[in-house]
């Protein structure tokens, strides 16, 4: 089988990113609609679209789409609470009341930063000796073949499911989740 | 890789640790399941904490402490209270700890036991009686706790004073013939001197403990006594082995009653009637169960004729009167003892002779 020619290799490249597009639509929806009514959440998933359109219209991996998308899908959740706050829909605020933009860091996502983590230090205060040692070695930036070889462990798999088992346990100490009511 | 370790490779992602290959499979796998999917949604606010310099290295610090453990208290109440119950028990069956009881058999006549041969004799049992007697056969009783001593060791049998072990005339009902002669070796309150033994028999008490004690207190003999001796510098001694009583001697009687109540002493006379020795007024001296008295107050002078005593326990329980420790007396003496009581009583037979 030859080399695709230049004009068939572009195409078959944006009708990748399109199938990813289009998958990645599709999982948010799902997941906005599990959190927002159907219609906010399909509104939600199209301007998380037309901003991977618009914005990162050069990114075209699914290592890359993903967690932008999902980075993306999560400030507008957090916007669209506060607008529906605004709003009035859950509580009438007067005009005079509703604080303008300063440009600093939203003093809510800061807030709630900060309390997740000292949730999770106080989490990670009661956490197992191996998980503790499995999650100090991920914040030194090793990886799951480094940390097999740190601890002596004979598989990788078995890295796999300490790791797994640590983020539940981790999880379940925080209350279920890693933010808190959420 | 299977899904379910793609699925665990959820673990590194927010903390990113995955490998670029790692990364495509999760992510390969997210597109295709919703729960995956939302699971990486979760994980993104852990991501962004992480991604936080501060933060992280707050949370590395936090990991470097050493792990915040738990005070069990309740691993160590539960172990302190199996301790406290282990002594408990220990001390119960401690205090129950057991002397030899010895049941003599009480032969249909009165005759003269000899309560030991030779003191090379000990742990064997008094001779039996002929197995027409079986019926007044000996009777394993609970050993008591003794009040000087829980030493259990058993010691060679002195021989005794010719003391007969005799049927009382009218057995009361609570006393069967079997029980009415009972000598012991509990060893009296001021030292561990030697006692008659006949038999050593393991007591219920020993073997199924508080419970079996419960059970086989009916079965009690109503006291237990050793004969003392006045010795030359006057103070009372059991008797040594082969060495027997003659008149002129001075003999008191250590009893060890089972029960509280009132003790008292009798003798029979020559007209059968039994006469108060001691004490001489009131219902008796007002004894605890299971310490040693030593009556009576003056010693019996041993006489060329035998001399029939009795030693009575009438249980608090009898008469209503509840054991004080306190010596009650009534107005007028009490010289005669008339209708048979309640009392349990133990007889015995004291005369000058001499153990072969």
């Amino acid at each position: 089988m030859g080399p695709l020619p230049s004009g068939s290799a572009e195409k078959a490249a944006r009708s990748s990113r399109e199938e990813i597009l289009e998958k990645l639509r599709e999982r948010i929806v799902g997941f906005a609609a599990s959190r927002l009514q159907r219609d906010a959440a399909e509104d939600l998933a199209q301007e998380v679209l037309i901003l991977l359109h618009q914005k990162y219209g050069h990114l075209e991996r699914l290592e890359d789409l993903l967690p932008l998308s999902l980075q993306i899908v999560r400030f507008k959740m957090m916007a669209f609470r506060r607008k529906t706050q605004r709003r009035g829909e859950y509580t009438q605020i007067p005009v005079d009341g509703i604080q303008v933009p300063d440009g600093a860091v939203d003093p809510l996502a800061a807030a709630e930063q900060r309390e997740m983590r000292e949730r999770l230090i106080a989490a990670i205060s009661k956490l197992g000796e191996r998980c503790r040692k499995l999650f100090a070695l991920k914040l030194e930036g090793k990886s799951y073949a480094e940390i097999q070889t740190i601890l002596g462990v004979g598989s990788i798999k078995t890295v796999y499911t300490w790791d797994f088992r640590c983020r539940k346990n981790l999880m379940e100490l925080m209350g279920g989740g890693w933010e808190a009511g959420k | 890789m299977t899904n379910d370790e793609i699925r665990q490779l959820l673990a590194g992602y927010a903390t990113n640790t995955l490998t670029e290959t790692e990364r495509q499979a999760l992510f390969e796998a997210a597109l295709d399941d919703q729960e995956l999917f939302d699971a990486l949604h979760q994980e993104q606010a852990l991501k962004e904490l992480l991604a936080d310099p501060v933060s992280r290295a707050q949370i590395r610090q936090a990991l470097e402490k050493p792990r915040a453990v738990r005070p069990r208290w309740w691993t160590w109440t539960a172990a302190a209270s199996a301790v406290a119950a282990a002594v408990l028990i220990v001390a119960v069956i401690h205090s129950r700890t057991t002397e030899t009881t010895i049941v003599a058999v009480k032969p249909s006549s009165p005759v003269a036991v000899q309560p030991v041969e030779k003191a090379d004799s000990e742990l064997k049992p008094v001779p039996q009686p002929a197995p027409s007697r079986a019926s007044a056969a000996k009777q394993a009783v609970r050993a008591r706790p003794s009040a000087a001593t829980n030493d259990r060791k058993f010691e060679p049998p002195p021989a005794t004073a010719p003391v007969q072990l005799e049927t009382p005339p009218p057995p009361p009902p609570a006393l069967t013939a079997s029980q009415q002669v009972q000598v012991t070796g509990a060893p009296s309150q001021s030292d561990a001197r030697s006692q008659s033994q006949v038999q050593l028999q393991p007591s219920p008490a020993q073997i199924g403990g508080a419970v079996g004690g419960l059970i086989s207190k009916a079965d009690l003999p109503p006291v237990r006594y050793t004969l003392l001796k006045r010795a030359q510098d006057g103070t009372y001694q059991p008797l040594s082995p082969g060495v027997g009583l003659k008149a002129g001697d001075a003999v008191r009687i250590s009893v060890l009653p089972n029960s509280s109540g009132y003790l008292l002493l009798s003798r029979q006379d020559a007209a059968g009637e039994w006469t108060r020795v001691f004490p001489a007024t009131g219902p008796g001296i007002a004894v605890a169960a299971n310490a040693n008295y030593e009556i009576p107050a003056l010693p019996i002078d041993v006489t060329d004729a035998a001399q029939k005593l009795r030693i009575t326990l009438v249980p608090a329980s009898m008469i209503g009167i509840a054991s004080t420790g306190q010596v009650k007396t009534l107005a007028a003496p009490l010289k005669k003892e008339s209708a048979p009581t309640p009392a349990l009583f133990v007889d015995l037979t004291i005369g000058p002779k001499s153990v072969p």
